[in-house]
């Protein structure tokens, strides 16, 4: 998009107003992102300022490197996986466990609507795939792109996307059929 | 040749797979919606990018660019500004005219009340659009929010400033008897107060009321300004202190406006 490297190139000139309308164009999309990877509202908006903090610092860096959006991207796929691999995540990652356990306990409560039921299935479902797999998936079904432009951002080759997609969506599909067939089960009354 | 894993399907399979899956999956998947940060956690993040920004290596000619860019959008935004904005501060102007040649009105009392009421009015223009349009103006991702608020500020600005001049003109050429420099006194101290008032109040308001209320508390001041007793003691006070007045309100305006291109505002914006 012409305008994007126009107001990079403005940024680089110093326009504190071209990067709030970059940061603005792309916050939403880089926030959902961050969000689905990580499955946690405050760690998404930490890891997303971070990360718009890491594309500033390298905006100068950026030129002919293809599309501003892609390399947006791929600062953000390169930054969930260095904060996966971070002392940050394992501490994150016990507390949301302890969370959960809460939640499990408290989902017993019948006045939990049965849409945000689904939503919590299936977010639990992709947060139980594994980080490549679940990251192929995210760009491909909530950021609709193509599989080649996956391949950028994620830096591989597209028969590897595609491989992780398919494995991606066989075990989310598996478990989110035995998610619905345990509800099946709880809801059916057991006869004697 | 690499051998193939017979466990592992072809391309074809796999895209075939790929897309049953993905109609399987689909409905489900778009359950996975996302809770957005607000309007105020995303102006924290912009203002925690800002010092990472690069740094102007000339800051004169850069705000010189900044001064450009902010006029050149200001003659696109004259095309956004409702007709009720033109009209009514036209009438305004005829009023005043009429007002000074049919009676035995204070011309310098009228100039003087009158003179910021188009900018006064243009706030209405300038927090209607922030509250309505500048979100659809700000999706075209050209401009920054503080670049579309100072454009229109200046055109109302600019505006009320060729009413007040042609006014004067018109004034001066009906009626040989006033004081250009006087009359022009008149108008520019409170033109230049309200001006820089505007730049403080729309930063900060955000509802179309509290431009009511400052037509209000403006009506209400000039009515007591035109008291002939208030009227003898400004005629009687040196003219430095208009003066100062005007040049104290003219840095203000311009510090303000600075502060709103560098820092930005703060809006309110639905999230979908």
């Amino acid at each position: 998009m012409p305008e994007d490297e126009q107001l990079v190139k403005e940024v680089v000139a110093g326009s504190q107003a071209a990067m709030e309308v970059l940061t603005r164009k792309y916050y939403k999309q880089i926030f959902a992102y961050v969000y689905r990877k990580v499955g946690n509202r405050e760690t998404a908006y930490d890891l997303t300022q971070e990360i718009f903090i890491k594309v500033f610092q390298r905006i100068q860096s950026y030129t002919n490197k293809g599309k501003f959006s892609s390399w947006l991207y791929t600062l953000a796929v390169n930054h969930c996986r260095d904060y996966w691999r971070s002392a940050d995540y394992r501490q994150t990652s016990k507390q949301t466990e302890l969370n959960e356990t809460l939640v499990c306990e408290q989902n017993n409560v019948p006045y939990i609507f049965e849409r945000k039921e689904t939503r919590e299935q299936v977010k639990s479902a992709v947060n139980s795939l594994p980080e490549y797999q679940r990251e192929v998936l995210i760009l491909k079904y909530f950021h609709h792109m193509k599989i080649k432009e996956i391949a950028d951002v994620t830096e591989t080759n597209v028969s590897t996307v595609k491989s992780r997609l398919h494995q991606g969506l066989g075990k989310l599909a598996k478990l989110l059929k035995r998610g619905v067939e345990d509800e099946k089960q709880k809801s059916t009354p057991t006869i004697r | 040749m690499r051998n193939r894993n017979p466990h592992q399907p072809s391309d074809s399979e796999m895209d075939n797979e790929i897309e049953f899956l993905e109609l399987e999956l689909e409905d489900v998947l778009d359950e996975y919606d996302v809770e957005f940060p607000t309007e105020d956690e995303i102006m924290m993040t912009i203002n925690a990018i800002r010092p990472y920004v690069p740094v102007k290596e000339n800051k004169w000619s850069s705000a010189l660019q900044s001064v450009v860019d902010i006029t050149k959008h200001a003659y696109k935004e004259v095309f956004y500004m409702s007709s009720l904005f033109w009209i009514a501060n036209g009438l305004l102007f005829l009023v005043a005219l009429s007002g000074v040649l049919l009676s035995e009105i204070n011309p310098y009392v009228m100039m003087m009340t009158l003179a910021p009421i188009p900018t006064i009015t243009g706030l209405i223009e300038v927090i209607k659009s922030r509250n309505e349009g500048m979100a659809e103006l700000e999706m075209s991702y050209k401009h920054s929010f503080q670049e579309i608020l100072l454009s229109k500020m200046l055109v109302v600005g600019s505006f009320n400033l060729g009413l007040n001049v042609l006014l004067t003109i018109s004034l001066e050429l009906l009626s040989h008897e006033l004081m250009v420099s006087k009359l022009m006194l008149y108008w520019l101290t409170p033109f230049t107060c309200v001006t820089a008032l505007s730049l403080l109040l729309v930063t900060r308001f955000r509802k179309i009321y509290a431009v009511t209320v400052g037509i209000v508390i403006w009506l209400g001041a000039s009515t007591l300004l035109a008291q002939p007793l208030m009227i003898k003691r400004m005629e009687s006070a040196p003219v430095e202190i208009f003066v100062a007045l005007i040049a104290v309100a003219a840095i203000v305006g311009l510090f303000q406006a600075a502060n709103i291109y560098k820092r930005g505002v703060t809006f309110e914006i639905n999230h979908q």
